[in-house]
């Protein structure tokens, strides 16, 4: 902790190849990136720039091919599957594209899935899950199953899921991006709400507009960061 | 022509593309098909096949059935030679003929051989309807008593004796030491009767080499022992009912002409092909039966395997729709592809069935008649193949139609989301999991009652100790051995060289071994009892030497037992079993008790009490049995006799075997004449008693380890499916924070559910349908509790072994998927 005052993430000269058949796919070069606790960074560049591998990388759901990952103070970079499952499930929270939620579990339960795999028990559980529904105004809908709401709706029950477990930092890939304007307005409301509140969010977005809510903005080109314009004030 | 093998061509790229699950229901097809048309080709040749007899549905065998309370071991008795003529007055039958077993010595021509023969009347050729192939059967003239030297030949006979001359006719060969000219060969393959489809009570060869005229002295009074089975033809109108109802009129008659006889004269007409297939149809069905739950997995497994690739090719079929392809076309390219994995499985299962044939011949007891004529039935394989491609077709085809039948946009537009699936889908196929599972129990059970089975027999006290015994059969020339001096002499110095033999402990002779056959059932007169007539104690009776129990094995409970100074000139004397002790002296001394024997006057003393003894299958309950010694002119002649051989201390049965040598050239000495046959262990012998039942528990056992391995496949099938369909979500599931053990074990718990649910349904099965196989099991109860316990790990482990690979596939779900847009 003696780097607290650096903040929650130090990506240091991250690098990501991926290597198919014939081409080797340079999709991150040289990332360095500083996020502080509380804030609000949005991600944008052209399609195929490295935004999602380099949320993918922060998420844990991948590890880079070169660099250093400092998350709350630990080295992130090279750990087993089991342990990164475990930083994933506490410090973590995902809201993707495509929303993701299970089909066959209900909204409430959906929402409880990364409680249960930190092992607590079913009474807390509910009450966690209620109340992240609860922040999301989503509460009437606890029973329903996800076919049965609409896109927005659907989204703002990922939000309330990546909530649930009260992680570190909020991660949201093109949270907007399957969603009409409206519901992506609703969703924007909702993700700059829970910022005023004090969540740590990076978010990637192509709509500028979107991006413009942010506090921070991070622009990549070609695996590269070609502009970081702090929080404006 | 040119769309077929368009369509060909394309079906052979959808079975190589996915090779996965074509290898899986190739495999399950090659196992069904191939277990099931060996066994359909076995049981059609064994069961089905028509005998090869004029008419055969006429043949009929009126056994004589011993009185109910005899408690003989076995119901079917033999004939009394009067019972015989009188039988052949009765209306219902168009011919009739007798037959019994007797062993000739053929001299003269080679080394002299043993054959086993038949003395037959001259009804016997008439009643099958069977000619010679060469010459002619016997005429009415030759059946009788002083006419009787004429011989007919088996095909093998005349084959290996007299290389296939055909001027055997007419020439004398001497059998037994007596002149019988040759009227006639019988053609290759006749064998009636076949020891293995008569009672173990009558003596009957294998299979027959000649054939003699029986020449019954016609006279009205009882001259020897009953020994006769009868044949006989049904006139042509006449039901096997009718001619029962007669019998049943001629007992009534019999009894009040002969009222000593009372109780014995009860029959049942028996059809000769309900003859030839009652011992083996048990088993047989039994096998059957396990193969038809066989092929009840193998096409659950199939059709789930084509319904889950149907499921996954919806899409293209709705796209194919879309573009205009009509229903039609789209059905014809599923039945193309069903047809192509029908055939490979076909041809596949048909190789196999060819070699499970191969080795069921080699395996199979020599007591399943004709199982040695089995080849492969071309029925049975089109069978299978009917099945699988009618399951290919129904699971193959209904999915797409299926797909068809909504607007195409719809299907189109659900293929894309591979987690949504279609739940009937779905559903039939873990019901045809669950099923498959559950039958899969059933047959685990069935193997596990009937191996139990096998191990109560072998654990079943046989009443003597088999361990180092060797054992051969003499027999005696008759014209030099005619009278009983001469034969008790012959014995007398056999046994004293043999028991001199290095390595030899104990040598003793006996009539009947045990476990090779029923020993001959008289009746006894006790003195102080009065029985009523029908009623009176009857007991087994056989002939031993003094050092026979020794030999044996067999423990001498009580008194003495017989020693060389019982001789002609002394008290004649008898050791009783157990049981006739128990029953004809309950709560008495058996010891110095005296009984005769039949219509014989003289007494016989009761020196000793032996063990029981089992002499038809270890299953029978011992009946009562006396032993006489073969010093005291007992009958029958003795010509026939088994000598059993004890190896010293430390020998093994291999070591016993090692005696057979020096016993022949000690034989060979004695008498050149006497030739000597049947050379095998005692231990063979009890387990040749048990071959029938071994055979069952290895097959069934077989069939329910093939049943475990597609239920695996099924399972892994239906889970690596699931799977798949369920990649995004898993990968989702990874994301959030679930570790691989935490995937693993869901995975597993989805198919540990669907292995439950066919475990306790199995369960259930099998408590209604092992009941059905009271009847082969031994000391265990269908529904014996250990058995099904047992089962159930059985069952877990396959499951699990079918889970696992899919259980583990899961586990390297990577969590980026959920990053990736659909
Ligand atoms: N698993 C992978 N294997 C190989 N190449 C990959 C893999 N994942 C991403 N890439 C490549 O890495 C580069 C960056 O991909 P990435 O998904 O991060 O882009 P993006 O900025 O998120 O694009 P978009 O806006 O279209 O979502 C691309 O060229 C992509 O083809
Ligand atoms: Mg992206």
């Amino acid at each position: 902790m003696n780097t607290a005052a650096a903040g929650l993430i130090q990506l240091k000269s991250i690098g990501k190849v991926f290597i198919t058949e014939e081409l080797e796919t340079h999709a991150l070069e040289d990332i360095h990136l500083d996020i502080r606790k509380g804030e609000y960074i949005a991600i944008s560049g052209p399609s195929g720039c490295g935004k999602s591998t380099l949320l993918s990388i922060l998420g844990l759901l991948d590890s880079p091919s070169q660099g250093d990952y400092v998350l709350n103070g630990k080295c992130a970079s090279d750990l087993k599957a089991a342990e990164r499952a475990r930083i994933r499930n506490r410090e973590i929270g995902f809201v993707f594209q495509a929303f993701n939620l299970i089909g066959n579990l209900t909204v409430r339960e959906n929402v409880e899935l990364p409680l249960i795999y930190r092992g607590i028990r079913s009474t807390e559980r509910r009450k966690a899950a209620e109340e992240a529904l609860e922040k999301v105004g989503m509460s009437a809908r606890a029973k329903h199953y996800p076919s049965q709401l609409s896109g927005g709706q659907q989204q703002r029950v990922a939000v309330a899921r990546a909530l649930a477990g009260n992680p570190s930092v909020l991660l949201a890939d093109e949270p907007t991006g399957n969603l009409d304007s409206d519901n992506g307005k609703q969703v924007m409301d909702l993700l700059s709400q829970l910022h005023n509140n004090g969540a740590t969010i990076c978010m990637v977005t192509h709509d500028l507009n979107h991006a413009r809510r942010a506090d921070r903005a991070v622009h990549m080109f070609d695996g590269r960061i070609v502009a970081d314009r702090g929080p404006r004030v | 022509m040119g769309m077929l093998i368009e369509d060909l061509k394309y079906a052979v790229r959808v079975h190589t593309r996915n090779v996965g699950p074509t290898i899986l229901a190739l495999l399950t097809l090659m196992i069904g098909i191939g277990a099931g048309a060996a066994a359909v080709s076995v049981v059609n040749a064994v069961l089905l096949e028509p005998l090869p007899y004029r008419d055969p549905q006429r043949i009929v065998i009126p056994w004589r059935l011993a009185p109910a309370d005899a408690n003989l071991g076995y119901s079917e008795v033999p004939w009394g030679d009067t019972d015989f003529l009188h039988l052949l007055e009765l209306t219902s039958f168009d011919s009739m003929g007798a037959f019994k077993s007797r062993v000739f010595n053929l001299t003269g021509v080679g080394e002299p051989v043993k054959l086993e023969g038949m003395k037959v009347s001259a009804g016997f050729f008439r009643a099958l309807g069977l000619t010679p192939y060469l010459g002619r059967a016997f005429s009415g003239n030759e059946d009788r008593e002083g006419n009787e030297r004429e011989a007919i030949l088996s095909y093998r006979v005349w084959q290996e004796r007299f290389h296939g001359d055909r001027a055997i006719l007419g020439r004398s060969i001497d059998l037994n030491g007596i002149p019988y000219g040759v009227i006639g060969v019988m053609p290759a393959g006749f064998a009636f009767p076949r020891a293995e489809e008569m009672p173990g009570s009558f003596d009957f060869p294998r299979q027959a080499e000649v054939w003699v005229p029986l020449a019954l002295p016609i006279t009205d009074k009882a001259s020897g022992p009953d020994e006769l089975a009868v044949i006989a033809r049904l006139k042509p109108a006449v039901s096997i009912a009718t001619a029962q109802a007669e019998m049943n009129l001629f007992a009534t008659r019999m009894e009040r002409q002969f009222p000593d006889a009372k109780g014995w004269y009860g029959s049942r007409v028996t059809g000769l092909m309900e003859q030839a297939t009652a011992k083996a149809r048990e088993p047989l069905l039994l096998i059957l039966g396990a193969v038809g739950v066989l092929l009840l997995i193998a096409c659950a497994n199939v059709s789930n395997l084509l319904l889950a690739r149907s499921m996954e090719r919806r899409g293209e079929f709705a796209l194919r729709a879309a573009l205009g392809a009509g229903k039609m076309r789209i059905v014809r390219q599923i039945l193309t592809e069903s047809v192509l994995l029908s055939v490979c499985g076909g041809a596949a299962g048909a190789m196999l069935a060819a070699a499970a044939i191969r080795l069921l011949k080699v395996l199979g007891p020599a007591n399943i008649p004709r199982l040695q004529e089995v080849t492969l039935d071309w029925r049975a394989p089109a069978f299978a193949f009917a099945i699988s491609l009618a399951s290919g077709i129904l699971f193959g085809t209904a999915p797409a139609v299926g797909a068809l039948h909504g607007e195409p946009a719809k299907s189109l537009r659900q293929s894309g989301r591979g987690a949504a699936g279609s739940p009937v889908g779905v559903r039939l196929r873990n019901a045809f999991l669950v099923s498959q599972m559950a039958l899969a129990l059933v047959l685990v059970v069935a193997s596990g009652l009937l191996v139990q089975t096998l191990l109560r027999l072998l654990a079943v006290d046989p009443g003597f100790n088999a361990r180092g015994v060797l054992t051969f059969e003499l027999s005696l020339p008759a014209a030099k051995y005619e009278n009983s001096d001469r034969i008790a002499a012959f014995y007398r110095k056999t046994l004293t060289i043999l028991s001199a033999i290095p390595g030899v402990a104990h040598a003793g002779i006996v009539e009947t071994l045990p476990l090779d056959g029923a020993s001959d059932a008289t009746v006894i007169h006790i003195p102080g009892r009065t029985d009523l007539p029908g009623k009176e104690p009857y007991a087994n009776y056989s002939i031993v030497s003094p050092d026979y129990f020794s030999a044996m094995g067999t423990p001498l409970l009580r008194g003495r037992g017989f020693l060389d100074s019982d001789t002609a000139s002394s008290p004649s004397v008898v050791i009783v079993n157990a049981t006739m002790a128990k029953r004809y002296w309950p709560g008495e001394d058996p010891m110095g008790k005296q009984l005769s024997l039949g219509n014989f006057p003289s007494k016989m003393t009761i020196l000793g009490v032996v063990a029981d003894v089992k002499h038809l299958s270890l299953r029978e309950e011992a009946g009562p049995e006396m032993f006489v010694p073969y010093t005291q002119k007992p009958f029958p002649s003795m010509q026939l006799m088994h000598v059993v051989l004890r190896a010293g201390r430390g020998l093994s049965d291999r070591g016993a075997l090692s005696l057979a040598g020096a016993a022949r050239e000690a034989i060979r000495q004695i008498d050149p004449d006497v030739p000597l046959s049947k050379v095998t262990t005692l231990p063979a012998v009890v387990g040749d008693s048990l071959a029938s039942q071994r055979f069952s528990a290895l097959l069934v056992g077989a069939f329910g380890i093939l049943s475990l391995v597609l239920a695996s496949i099924g399972l892994y099938g239906v889970m690596s499916y699931s799977v798949a369909q369920r990649t995004r979500e898993i990968g989702i599931r990874v994301a959030l924070g679930a570790r691989g053990a935490t995937v693993f074990a869901m995975v597993l718990g989805f198919g540990g559910r669907l292995a439950a649910m066919g475990i306790l349904t199995g369960i259930l099965v099998a408590i209604g349908v092992s009941r059905l196989m009271a009847g082969a099991l031994y000391g265990v109860r269908p529904t014996d509790a250990l058995t099904f316990v047992a089962a159930v790990p059985v069952l877990a482990v396959a499951a699990l072994l079918g889970c696992y690979g899919p259980a583990r596939r899961a586990t390297r779900v990577e969590p980026m998927i959920a990053l990736r847009h659909e």
